[in-house]
């Protein structure tokens, strides 16, 4: 049942069992999880089914560090965030989930394997094939090409797959229309979680539409679920008996905020002969309606022989080099440079043939753009905080202060050189590489929409906000899903592992509250 | 067979020289137009890379920055070192994308290239005009 939460009342008080504020990927997901159980479930979002730019403002926010979009990163309307997701889908690796010693803060309070089965039930959801990131032999007959074999040690690949991808309101919300123990109320801003005296329980949630109505819900357990800036600042903003907002006795809440970095113009490859590439490491590639693409990763080895953090790099091909039909670089001087690399290193290039395409003699070779992206340190001085400034119902609004460290930046620069290593030493291509290694990040950094760490998990308290299950700390009715529990970001998209750590807190939450 | 492989690197020893030294010199008389086609030593190289011309550009560039090794016999023996003695293009591709491997690379204009790669467009470079 889906209730407008302006038609209500003013001052209606709900009782239930689960709250979940938060209808993105994440709240949808978890509530999904308890259709047709014997508990009422309320799904609390701010906006409604479709985009409402006085909705949408409520994001809006001072960016201080490197700059960032915090109305242009999010979307605050049923569905959340999955409403302009790409659909790109990856698991973290085993070692995103390890303690490293060159990485302070690293380590989650379980390995991998606690998600395996939870990874197989969110690529349902996302609907993605399941376990197929790492299967060669799978992708190889499906593409019906051989898979490179690489050279260097110090790159592997995984394959990312597509979501179609899945909107999380579209697809799933007749599933919530027709569960009769969950009601979903649109248009409903969470503005504080009220703490009971003894400060270890949430006693309500108080709640404020635009409109100017002011409605309260009780219930036995509560999940915040909007995303890792809003995550922070609501706990941030609840502040009934502690100054420093609800869960913040050690004052993380907020910090540890981390992206993927995503360096655009970092470089490019040319290649004499395309063909000698498999056509699934420069586009997507369909198989039992599922689309794939290879990515170039670290191989742990290399990482932990360098102290190295982790990275992603994919391909596809921007332009060819012939007199017919050119799509040469918009840059004359870099199409020529480009140009003539392909000509100084053509025998090299195509194993000593001499004919690359007998129709066209002019036929030089293309070139490649390269997207990447990047894992960031966790970083206690990267953080959400609140700001001066308020919003339409009084709130104050988020200040964003994301910070990369030189750690990242040394890590992201030898991986870039691993994949110029690695294509000369299959003999495909040479890399020109415009990122320097002078201690500065590129004038230009952008996130990739994707927000963690602000709630971090761990057993210590002094050192993470929720523990293993996703419980704040020292509250012992209050969760949080989503990215804003990672401790460590990985380079995987966190959409598919977000998702896998909702279900994962359906299981503890269905324990709980039986 | 390994009489001929040592006859043909030393033949080439002598015309990279020679190319080189009137390429340096100036000389043009006593090198004619460097690196002409049909040359040894021209065929050898365009062989194992590509374009002379454009391996040329870059071998300027790396010879800026390493002018050390603007000596073309030096240039030489170290690739046939690193190629295990040999001069054909299989050996020396092996050598190359070896220095991929191992990491034995030097940046050229951004470019990240095997040194061996880089010594023969250096090569290129002070045989040309």
């Amino acid at each position: 049942m889906f209730i407008d939460a302006r038609t209500l009342p003013n001052r209606t008080a709900i009782e239930t069992d689960l709250a979940i504020i938060g209808a993105g990927p994440a709240g949808i997901t978890l509530a999904r999880e308890f259709a047709g159980r014997n508990l009422s479930v309320h799904l609390i979002e701010s906006g409604g089914f479709e985009g409402d730019p006085d909705v949408q403002a409520l994001y809006e926010g001072e960016s201080t560090g490197i700059e960032y979009s915090l109305i242009g990163n999010r979307l605050r309307q049923f569905g959340g965030s999955s409403n302009h997701w790409g659909g790109y889908c990856r698991p973290l690796d085993e070692i995103d989930f390890e303690r490293r010693d060159w990485l302070p803060f690293s380590g989650w309070p379980f390995p991998r394997s606690e998600l395996a089965g939870y990874y197989d039930q969110a690529a349902e959801r996302v609907e993605i094939a399941p376990g197929k990131f790492t299967d060669e032999t799978y992708w190889r007959e499906k593409s019906g090409e051989q898979l490179l074999s690489l050279a260097t040690g110090r790159l592997e690949i995984q394959f990312v797959h597509y979501s179609p991808p899945t909107r999380f309101g579209q697809r799933y919300r007749d599933d919530l229309e027709r569960a009769g123990n969950i009601t979903t109320l649109l248009n409903a801003n969470v503005t504080n979680l009220a703490g009971q005296q003894n400060g270890r329980d949430v006693k309500h949630l108080d709640i404020a539409t635009l409109t100017g109505l002011r409605h309260t819900l009780k219930a036995r357990a509560y999940v915040l679920a909007t995303g890792a800036v809003e995550n922070a600042r609501i706990l941030l903003l609840s502040r009934d008996h502690n100054s420093r907002g609800l869960g913040n006795a050690h004052d993380l809440v907020g910090r540890f905020f981390m992206e993927h970095p995503h360096v655009s113009g970092f470089g490019e490859i040319v290649m004499t002969d395309k063909s000698r590439l498999p056509r699934i490491y420069r586009e997507r590639v369909k198989a039992d309606n599922r689309g794939a693409q290879v990515a170039f990763k670290p191989s742990a080895k290399f990482m932990r022989e360098k102290k190295l953090l982790n990275a992603t790099f994919q391909m596809g091909v921007a332009g060819a080099y012939r007199a017919e039909n050119a799509r040469p670089h918009g840059d004359p001087q870099r199409a020529a440079d480009h140009v003539d690399m392909l000509q100084a290193s053509r025998r090299l290039l195509t194993d000593g043939a001499t004919v690359l395409d007998s129709d066209d003699p002019s036929y030089s070779g293309v070139w490649l753009g390269l997207g990447s992206s990047c894992e960031q340190a966790p970083n206690p001085d990267s953080r959400v905080t609140l700001s001066g400034t308020k919003d339409a119902l009084g709130l104050q609004r988020v200040r964003l202060d994301w910070r990369l460290t030189e750690q990242d930046r040394r890590s992201y620069v030898a991986h870039v050189r691993s994949l110029a290593q690695e294509f000369g030493a299959l003999g495909l291509g040479r890399m020109k590489i415009d990122i320097e290694d002078d201690g500065k990040w590129p004038r230009r950094v952008d996130g990739g929409s994707h927000h963690m760490g602000t709630t971090r998990m761990s057993d210590d308290p002094r050192s993470g906000v929720v523990d293993r299950n996703c419980r704040v700390h020292g509250i012992d009715n209050l969760y949080v899903a989503g990215s804003s529990v990672f401790p460590t970001s990985g380079t995987a998209n966190p959409t598919l592992t977000l998702v896998a750590l909702a279900l994962r807190l359906a299981d503890h939450l269905k324990g709980k509250l039986a | 067979m390994i009489q001929l492989e040592q006859s043909r690197r030393d033949f080439l020893r002598r015309a990279l020289c020679w190319v080189a030294l009137g390429a340096l010199s100036g000389c043009r008389a006593l090198a004619g137009p460097a690196l002409a086609p049909g040359d040894a030593s021209a065929n050898w190289l365009r062989d194992v890379i590509g374009n002379l011309d454009s391996a040329a550009h870059f071998g300027r560039i790396y010879l800026d920055a390493y002018p050390d090794e603007r000596d073309a016999r030096q240039l030489f023996n170290r690739i046939e070192n690193v190629a295990q003695g040999r001069t054909d293009f299989e050996s020396v591709s092996a050598a190359v994308r070896d220095d991929y491997v191992r990491g034995n690379t030097v940046s050229i204009d951004g470019w990240l290239l095997s040194r061996t790669e880089a010594r023969l467009f250096a090569l290129a470079a002070l045989s040309s005009p």
